[in-house]
């Protein structure tokens, strides 16, 4: 068996529009700097795509990444996808499953794909072995149909798999990528990019080994790891239930709390009954077939295989009821029927449609039906009212969303720009920042959740600041807080709705969120004082790469992927005018418990102190070039000048 | 004392121990505390999932949201607090 | 005599169990354990494959139990006697008969009580 060092980082190049491929090694101090995963694409998208590159053109580059963790009982699985997105940001998501530390014992840990096939391809990686193979077969293909297509053709059941499904080949805006089914990632844009690359597919196999540094500082770090995390041990209300029941158990709650989106967020408060209806207890109930999990994951059931056991929908099969679906299915389009909040889930999987996209979106629709904007010569005579009566309608909707046909090619465009189309004030319930849809979690009661979703590189991504609802302050003494460069008054932080201490707060969420991610970990398992107290990561690093740093330069590299991906952008021409909530969140009061509107008094203070504990410009949100400096970026700052970006001191 | 209506509201494991997800229940606790203790009458483990017996504190692993009347609802820390009619709590 | 036995239906296909055992003779990480995880259709079922009776190469966590049972999050893997182990699926049946909780996890990882409980509503008791 061929052994690899977990520090060990290689990409495979390959060049889609002439079919050529090498392997070669990434600078090792590169591991020292960004880690891996997501924070090594940061700095391979701000070296490698050209400033104002055509997202849908050659220049463009799709990068699949893990990450020294990978294939380690630690990494979950987790890798990053990333590229240009439409949209003219950074495009970056976190994928779980088992893509990642296949990708690894492969002896591969990013893929960057150039160029642009002229006829539709799959690429295939066994080992040292990598090819470019014919998918005119596969093209047009459902994701479920493609991963049982491949599957016949690739007869090695531990083959991993990634790809897209007919909404990311036919340009939609906001497809994903998915893989081990039920797995997707990169909604920011990154499954319309591989289509535009006529790249159905990835298929890798990797039978080698990776040895760690220090094999029992290694396992003793995973036991620190593991007993905050493991049911029996771990201090945090969040563990039993997310690992069990899993995260949809918050529509229930915040259905009563004033924080569940519902009718595209005119409301925030949703009838009880209905929210039991859709809940995770129904669903575990009802639909679960099996626990699932990703890569190493140390919780028993994050995920479930679920099938529809009898009516309309009967035998439909699927994966995964997350927080997400009970809102942009359930609530924000008023349909309390699990039967078919799941349907409408599945469909978006198999036809590579994010769901944030479609539900945010439906529900925009369906407003503009309701103030008469759109009406049925519009929707193809659809009656879209909330609650939406016309099941088959709606579904037949979707798959013309993935197919751009008819009413489905305006929603395809994304709320954003299908508002800018149809105007008529319709851009003022339209909720998405920098045309991205929201996700699930509320703005005006989480101050910190409003912020994180403005600023982020990538639109909104509850990954890059997730938990919202944080661990109990309390695990941990202020002294100990103290020494672990937390200078918060966590109480105040962690208040919903007072805008103090918001901005310094999430800097803090960014920057570690940042490094798990590129570890890569998942994010989802920093509960107890793992969000806080980094050092279990830290060590687990060190130990596998064996790699001598210190903790607080540990942390700064998760500095330095924001400000690589906020430098891209700027590079791009995003400013702090696009740094802002949805119009309805920005002038809107909440309709119960008088939770107010992000009004500029108090989104603003929250943006400076933000912008300011990252040493940013107020005025520009552009990085400043101390801050750069600092963080060894000055090449960032000089190239940014470079391009006619004024960099303040 | 008098008799208070609350609606009590069950999330995963506490619907497992109580075998429903809502109900509405009348109770003559003052405290939170005490409701605790006669629901664990009820449904035998409710008190164990909640209370730390050491310290008599929530546990670290559970959470009860409590909507007081017609106003913004709070997690609940001070098991002691007292209860009002028509509020609702939520078990986590 | 203790040995391994394996519930295949709580599996949840992690593989925290193959990854590692397979470490455990050199410190290297990969996918050759002495327990596999089968997926032969995708993520559609787990089977976890043993090839060890549980005298295990190295207890990493605690000397009495094999390393792949400490991992298991699910309660899948058992080190038992038989007539410990027939009482375990005993109770997981009895448990899933009572409430869809224990679809995913074994009674015994849960850590809150659940025996006494009324049945579920709508359940014939
Ligand atoms: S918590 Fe969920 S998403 Fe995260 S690694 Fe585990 S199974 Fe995957
Ligand atoms: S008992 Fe030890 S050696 Fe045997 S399968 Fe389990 S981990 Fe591997
Ligand atoms: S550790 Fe347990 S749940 Fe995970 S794959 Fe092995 S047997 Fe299955």
């Amino acid at each position: 068996m061929r052994t690899r060092a977990a520090a060990e980082q290689t990409i495979l190049r390959v060049n889609l529009s002439n079919g050529t491929m090498r392997r070669e090694p990434l600078p090792a101090e590169w591991t020292r700097q960004y880690l891996g995963a997501r924070g090594m694409h940061s700095r391979l998208l701000f070296n490698e795509i050209p400033p104002h590159a055509d997202p849908l053109g050659e220049e463009n580059i799709l990068y699949f990444g893990a990450g020294p963790l990978d294939g380690l009982p630690v990494g979950n699985g987790r890798m990053s996808v990333a590229c240009k997105s439409p949209r003219g940001t950074v495009a970056e998501g976190s994928f779980g499953g088992f893509f990642g530390p296949e990708m690894r014992r492969a002896g591969v840990d990013y893929i960057a794909l150039h160029g642009k096939a002229d006829r539709p391809v799959y690429l295939y990686i066994c080992d040292e072995h990598a090819e470019l193979r014919d998918a005119s077969h596969l093209w047009g293909l459902t994701t479920d149909q493609t991963d049982d297509a491949l599957r016949r053709e690739l007869p090695d059941a531990d083959v991993q798999l990634r790809y897209i499904g007919p909404a990311g080949e036919n340009g939609v805006h906001a497809s994903v990528i998915l893989g081990n089914r039920n797995n997707s990632g990169g909604r920011a844009g990154c499954g319309e990019v591989m289509g535009s690359k006529k790249l159905k597919a990835i298929a890798v196999r990797g039978t080698g080994g990776i040895g760690v540094a220090d094999y029992p500082a290694f396992v003793q770090a995973y036991q620190t790891y593991r007993q905050r995390l493991d049911l029996a041990t771990s201090r945090d209300a969040w563990t039993p239930v997310w690992s069990t029941y899993g995260a949809p158990v918050l529509a229930r709650l915040f259905a009563e709390q004033g924080n569940l989106m519902t009718r595209n967020a005119q409301q925030m408060h949703w009838e009880s009954d209905k929210a039991v209806r859709i809940s995770a207890e129904a669903y575990l109930d009802r639909y679960v077939t099996k626990a699932k999990a990703c890569f190493s994951c140390p919780w028993p059931a994050c995920q479930k295989l679920h099938t529809i056991p009898d009516g309309e929908y009967a035998g439909w099969q699927g994966g995964n009821y997350w927080a997400g679906q009970p809102v942009v299915f359930g609530s924000l389009l008023d349909i309390d029927d699990l039967d078919f909040v799941l349907a409408l889930s599945i469909l978006c999987n198999r036809y590579g449609l994010d769901i944030f996209h479609v539900g945010f979106t439906l529900a925009w629709a369906m407003e503009c039906y309701e103030k008469g904007i759109l009406t049925r010569a519009d929707t193809d005579g659809l009656e879209l009212t909330f609650g939406c009566r016309d099941r088959q309608g709606l579904l037949e909707l979707v798959r013309k969303i993935a197919l751009r046909q008819g009413f489905g090619a305006l929603l395809a465009l994304g709320c954003s720009r299908a508002a800018r189309q149809v105007g008529k004030g319709s851009e003022r319930f339209c909720l998405a920042v920098k045309d991205q849809e929201l996700e699930a979690i509320a703005q005006r009661s989480f101050y910190m959740v409003a912020l994180g979703v403005a600023v982020s590189e990538v639109g909104p991504d509850h990954t890059r600041w997730y938990p919202p609802y944080p661990c109990n302050p309390n695990l941990l003494p202020p002294e100990e807080l103290a020494a672990l460069g937390i200078h918060l008054d966590l109480k105040k932080a962690f208040e919903g709705r007072n805008p103090e201490e918001k901005g310094k707060l999430l800097r803090w969420f960014s920057i570690s969120r940042a490094v798990v991610e590129s570890l890569p970990g998942c994010v989802f398992l920093v509960r107890d004082t793992l969000g806080l107290d980094m050092r279990p990561w830290w060590q687990m690093f060190r130990a596998a790469t064996g790699m001598e740093v210190d903790y607080f330069e540990f942390l700064k590299a998760g500095e330095r992927v924001i400000n690589l991906e906020r430098a891209f952008n700027v590079r791009e021409g995003f400013r702090r005018a696009d740094d802002h909530p949805p119009y309805r969140m920005a002038n809107e009061d909440v309709p119960v418990f008088g939770f107010r509107r992000l009004s500029p008094d108090i989104f603003d203070p929250m943006l400076d102190e933000y912008y300011d504990a990252m040493g940013w410009s107020l005025t520009t949100s552009i990085p400043r070039a101390q801050t750069l400096q600092a963080l060894g970026l000055a090449d960032v700052a000089a190239a940014l000048q470079a391009c006619g970006v004024e960099v303040e001191a | 004392m008098s008799a208070k209506t609350l609606t009590l509201r069950y999330v995963a494991h506490f619907s497992t121990i109580s075998g429903c997800l809502e109900e509405v229940y009348t109770t003559r606790a003052a405290s939170v505390r005490q409701l605790i203790d006669a629901l664990d009458q009820r449904y035998p483990g409710f008190a164990a999932a909640l209370v730390d017996p050491a310290s008599g504190r929530l546990r670290l692993n559970a959470a009860v949201y409590l909507n007081p009347p017609a106003q913004p609802p709070l997690s609940l820390l001070d098991l002691d607090r007292p209860l009002e009619d028509g509020a609702k709590l939520t078990f986590w | 005599m203790k040995r391994l036995y394996v519930i295949e239906d709580l599996c949840n296909g992690c593989r925290l169990c193959q990854t590692f055992c397979s470490s455990l003779a050199e410190g290297v990480f990969s996918a050759e354990g002495r327990i596999r995880v089968l997926k032969p259709s995708g993520e559609a079922q787990d089977i976890p494959i043993l090839d060890c009776d549980g005298r295990c190469l190295r207890p990493l966590f605690d000397a009495q139990t094999p390393t792949c049972v400490s991992v298991c999050p699910t309660g899948a893997l058992l080190y038992e006697e038989a007539a410990a182990a027939a009482e375990r699926r005993l109770l997981l049946a009895e448990a899933r008969r009572r409430h869809s909780l224990f679809k995913v996890v074994a009674p015994w990882k849960w850590p809150f009580a659940w025996q006494g409980m009324p049945p579920q509503k709508g359940e014939t008791p």
